[in-house]
């Protein structure tokens, strides 16, 4: 059982950057410039046309959101990103490490901790906003106002946890793609509050109500798109806690069921969103599946283990551990995850497109086929790259990878537009980019040995990854191990 | 209450990434209740890593440690509750104030809340940063973080400490009070774990010492018979050998040419403190020694035996000139 005063009114690391953050001259700062900010807006607006009141209430509405989010998304989430990074390279982290703080205790407590002066000047700013919608908008303004500021928290939690786990498992390095990642990650929590502020840049619209199809149910978008939040702040904070307090080098993200569920969970928000109603329209499961298998690549690359763990695991259950059971965990339990996930999802589309879906099965479990194949591919590469001898492995293997990807795709860029199959079918030998389209049976009938090979490929690729990686744990278990020292002479009053 | 069982550490070598490096090669090691024990080698040699993967902070490739008899991998938060631990280069919270900083850590080690008040008084009073407990740590000169730090490391009352190198950087008063820091908690029952390059302050705090040469104990034992050992008879023939330094009153005797020609002597060299060499002899032998001297006319003003200083018994166990 979880104990919330011990997690939040108790929590001394949640104080210590409560502390630190809100100092009194970071807080008198921070209030001077943002009064004067939400006081220098409002006039500048009005001054424009002063006939249109209603329309700059909004405006000036808009521009204070717009601050509130990217000082509180961004902001916070740069906080989040420097505070495990900055504790060790000031060398202060080994002891919180050391202390009797559980990992949620030390994770809660930087997460909401060390953003605190981007949640101070955000509701700074809510209470001009709040305090304009409900003197001159509508009472629906002030109640989608609230709306909004759900979604930003949800979506800044998400966002916070993400760069929160991204400073807990990265040591010292990946200071720019920290930040990209980040700047990327944006997009997605500024949908739901997107569509919340959307509404009231248009008076006329706030009695309108959208909606949320999730899996063909009609959803208020704040209620849907709070509770999806809310579940990967949970499976990213799982993330954090489970590493925080653990050596950088034997970190692994989640463990191998962890991972599948995070996957699947992805999954389900995402195959959501895909118009489940009979006859409906996208009838074609490619980017549907790509997108499926592409979350477990994701998650596969957190799972994928370091050298560390590998040599660990070498030296305590000795060299029989080296075999291809290797290929089982991880890797191989998450391609057997994305091949049922991508298999549920034929059928899905099958039972809502019958008259289709029978003319297309072997195309459709073709395509099963070759994504969990591809997968494979790519994660037996970076699973051998990763426990390889040599420097920021990983980052190594994924810009092999970026290159390779870039290539493939300056060379074929034709391919993959073209209505030629054969041409199309070659290209997917290197990426599965042509598989996206929707190829008609006469097109597909026309280059079935291109397919056929290209699916062949992925498979050799895959096992010839699987070879190298098994051969590098070989030469990681080959490695002559000194026979125990003798006991150094050991004096009477100190027995070893 | 502090065991390591056949602890290793392997990393890949810098420059030579296919080639490992073992940091701490099977490592088997108590240290008692009560004990002040030293940790000594040159660098590189896994003082450091060693009492990482002792605290928890690194994970060993194989082997076990237990803190009071609690594994450290398994029931890291329990065994850590028992243990004190500050590293050699570290920072501080500088926005804070020192009592703001031990609050901070009194918490984070679960101490009863109404108990933090009057043990932060304590630890600050017994480090000596009284008059500094409403200063922002900011301010402090390094001696006195040294001090925070150790204050840190003792708020939660933990039997074991483990200090890695804590002596670096301090000058020589701010080095002569840790000693007595440390003196006041051995008095108390600690058990201390220590590394330093200052061989004579461990000499001077440490009741025994373990010598790490590329992560293996070479030697381990109370200091007293480390030493022995080290110059005592059953080691190897140099060893045989005891320390005596000859002073003369006046210069102008050829002491050193002198001493050289006789049987025993070995390894004469002259410094401002007088000449110093090995004599391999009894008692009576070193008199009659001493006797012919001043018969060859040389104006001798004394005759000591130094004893073995932990440095010399170090030099001469990592040379291998002792078994």
């Amino acid at each position: 059982m979880i104990d919330l005063r011990a997690l939040f009114l108790d929590n001394p690391e949640l104080r210590r950057n409560l502390q630190i953050e809100l100092s009194p001259k970071r807080l008198f700062t921070a209030g001077i410039i943002t009064s004067l900010f939400a006081l220098i807006v409002l006039p500048s607006l009005m001054t424009a046309n002063t006939n249109a009141t209603q329309s700059h209430i909004s405006q000036y509405l808009a521009i204070i959101l717009w601050s509130q989010k990217i000082t509180l998304m961004l902001g916070g989430a740069i906080s989040c990103w420097r505070s495990v990074r900055r504790e060790r390279e000031l060398n202060t982290f080994d002891f919180q490490r050391i202390t009797r703080l559980s990992p949620l205790e030390l994770a809660v407590g930087k997460l909401f901790g060390a953003p605190a002066l981007a949640y101070f000047v955000t509701l700074c700013l809510a209470l001009p906003a709040f305090f304009s919608a409900a003197t001159t908008g509508p009472f629906a303004m002030t109640t989608m106002l609230l709306q909004s500021y759900v979604l930003l928290f949800t979506g800044s939690l998400v966002i916070h946890t993400f760069a929160l786990m991204i400073s807990t498992v990265s040591d010292k390095g990946g200071a720019v793609s920290g930040v990209v990642v980040l700047l990327l990650l944006q997009i997605f929590p500024a949908i739901g509050w997107l569509v919340a502020i959307s509404a009231m840049r248009s008076p006329q619209s706030l009695g309108e109500t959208a909606v949320f199809r999730f899996y063909g149910i009609a959803f208020p978008p704040a209620i849907l798109w709070v509770t999806l939040e809310l579940g990967f702040a949970a499976w990213l904070l799982l993330a954090v806690v489970r590493n925080i307090k653990v050596d950088v080098e034997a970190m692994q993200l989640f463990t191998v069921g962890q991972g599948l569920g995070f996957a699947a969970y992805c999954n389900f928000v995402w195959i959501g969103f895909y118009p489940w109603t009979a006859g409906g329209s996208g009838t074609a499961p490619g980017p549907l599946l790509l997108w499926a298998i592409f979350f477990f690549y994701l998650v596969g690359i957190g799972v994928l283990e370091s050298r560390e763990l590998v040599r660990r695991e070498l030296r305590e259950a000795g060299t029989a551990s080296a075999g291809a059971g290797k290929l089982l965990r991880p890797i191989g339990l998450l391609v057997a995850g994305a091949m049922l996930t991508a298999m549920l999802i034929v059928l899905l589309t099958q039972q809502n497109h019958a008259e289709e879906a029978a003319r297309r099965t072997a195309q459709d479990f073709f395509l099963v086929l070759y994504f969990a194949a591809w997968l494979a591919r790519d994660l037996f590469y970076l699973q051998w790259m990763k426990i390889r001898p040599v420097r920021s492995p990983l980052r190594k293997a994924f810009l092999y990878l970026v290159v390779f990807y870039v290539s493939t795709s300056i060379v074929f860029r034709g391919s993959f537009t073209s209505a030629m199959a054969d041409s199309a079918a070659f290209s997917s030998w290197f990426a599965p980019f042509a598989l996206l389209r929707t190829w008609t049976d006469a097109q597909w009938n026309a280059a079935s040995g291109f397919w056929l090979l290209a699916l062949l490929v992925q498979f050799g690729a895959a096992a010839a990854f699987g070879y190298l990686y098994l051969q590098q744990v070989a030469a990681l278990a080959r490695v002559p191990r000194s026979a125990p020292p003798a006991s150094p002479p050991r004096l009477s009053s100190t027995p070893a | 209450m502090l065991r390591l069982i056949d602890l290793t550490k392997e990393y890949d070598a810098d420059g030579d990434p296919g080639r490992h490096v073992l940091a701490a090669d099977c490592l088997n090691l108590e240290i008692k209740a009560g004990e002040v024990f030293g940790l000594v080698g040159p660098n590189g040699a896994g003082k450091s890593t060693t009492l990482k993967m002792a605290c928890g902070l690194l994970l060993p490739t194989s082997g076990r440690v237990l803190i009071n008899n609690v594994d450290v991998e398994h029931r890291r938060e329990e065994a850590q509750k028992y243990l004190g631990y500050l590293s050699d280069f570290f920072s501080l919270y500088d926005e804070l104030t020192v009592f703001q900083y031990l609050d901070y850590f009194a918490r984070a080690y679960k101490l009863p809340p109404d108990s933090i008040p009057g043990r932060v008084a304590e630890v600050v009073l017994r480090v000596g940063l009284e008059s500094k407990r409403d200063s922002h740590i900011a301010g402090l000169s390094r001696g006195m973080k040294q001090r925070l730090g150790i204050a840190r490391a003792v708020i939660h009352d933990p039997p074991l400490l483990v200090l890695d190198e804590p002596a670096a950087g301090l000058d020589p008063k701010a080095r002569h009070d840790l000693k007595q820091l440390l003196r006041g908690f051995q008095g108390r029952g600690r058990t201390i774990v220590i590394t330093s390059h200052v061989l004579s302050d461990l000499e001077e705090i440490c009741t025994s010492i373990g010598i790490l040469e590329k992560g293996r104990l070479i030697r381990v034992g109370k200091i007293e018979e480390i030493l022995y050992a080290a110059a005592g008879p059953q080691g190897a023939a140099p060893a045989v050998a005891r320390a005596v330094r000859i002073r003369l009153s006046a210069s102008g005797f050829p002491l050193e040419s002198w001493l050289a020609a006789r049987t025993g002597v070995s390894r004469v060299a002259s410094s401002p403190l007088g000449t110093l060499f090995e004599f391999a002899g009894g008692e009576t032998d070193l008199s009659e020694l001493v006797k012919a001297l001043v018969t060859a006319g040389a104006p001798l003003a004394a005759v000591e035996q130094p004893g073995l200083s932990l440095e010399d018994a170090y030099s001469r166990i990592a040379k291998g000139e002792v078994m």
